[in-house]
């Protein structure tokens, strides 16, 4: 009885290190083109409002945003938020706008 | 034989619950830090000269601003022990790399310095701005929700 017993508590254990490796996360909303339309120069801070939604930090009125962007090799891009510090966060997205809210300068920074 | 195995390894095990603890050096970032303010990427900012565009350009968004902005801070943080057994809490084996930047009020880079939360020798008044700042955001683990949609125009 007791060595059946150690024999199935055995057999559990190895059905869950087998089939633990199956596990995944839910795949994070991504999109290859997330970033296409927003990182031309000519572009208005209100377009980019639009498609990329209210930005992670603003500096001086407005005149700068930026966005923390996270990348899947397969999926894209998604964007990510500043209360999770920068896990799954690769880049830093700074776009900064003239007096007319006109996108002049963006970069894309490494930041992991 | 297994029986002297079964000595050796209860004698190790106790040489090292004994002794305290083990610390094992490491020297990596954190999950939830970023890793792109080394000293080679601060050496392109000169004071009096470098405005508060470039250094957002150069460095990305900082972890914290000040309210006007003349000040912000930019923070990696890495684990330098692994620590094995004992008080987690006595062994201070967690760096914090703090980046402060301020700025004159048209913008261009006043004062860097570079602060290190963790090490014993630091002047705990050289923390003040981060205190004024308003200390550390919360790595809560989560992924942002999908963009904001505007309502439609209104006609």
């Amino acid at each position: 009885m007791k060595t059946r017993c150690v024999k199935i508590a055995a057999f559990a254990v190895w059905v869950m290190f087998v089939f633990g490796g199956c596990a995944t996360l839910p795949p994070v909303p991504a999109d290859k083109n997330l970033l296409n339309d927003v990182v031309t120069s000519g572009t208005s801070r209100e377009a980019i409002l639009l498609k990329l939604g209210e930005p992670s930090a603003s500096f001086e009125s407005g005149r700068i945003l930026t966005y923390r962007i996270g990348k899947d090799d397969d999926q894209g891009y998604f964007l990510m938020d500043r209360l999770v510090r920068w896990t799954n966060t690769k880049y830093s997205l700074v776009l900064v706008f003239d007096d007319k809210g006109i996108l002049t300068k963006h970069t894309l920074v490494p930041v992991r | 034989m297994w029986h002297l195995t079964i000595v050796c390894t209860g004698m190790v095990i106790t040489t090292i619950s004994l002794a305290g603890c083990l610390i094992i050096p490491t020297d990596y970032y954190l999950y939830y830090s970023r890793k792109n303010v080394t000293e080679e990427a601060l050496t392109g900012i000169v004071i009096g000269t470098t405005t508060r565009t470039e250094v957002l350009m150069k460095l990305g968004e900082p972890d914290m601003a000040s309210q006007d902005e003349t000040e912000v801070c930019y923070i990696a943080s890495k684990s330098k022990a692994a620590l094995v057994g004992g008080k987690s809490r006595d062994i201070p084996f967690i760096f914090d790399y703090i980046h402060f930047i301020s700025f004159e009020r048209n913008g261009l880079v006043k004062t860097m310095r570079l602060y290190n939360r963790g090490d014993d020798n630091l002047d705990p008044s050289h923390l003040d701005p981060l205190f004024r700042l308003g200390g550390y955001p919360i790595p809560e683990p989560h992924f942002s929700k999908s963009p904001i949609i505007l309502p439609a125009q209104r006609e």
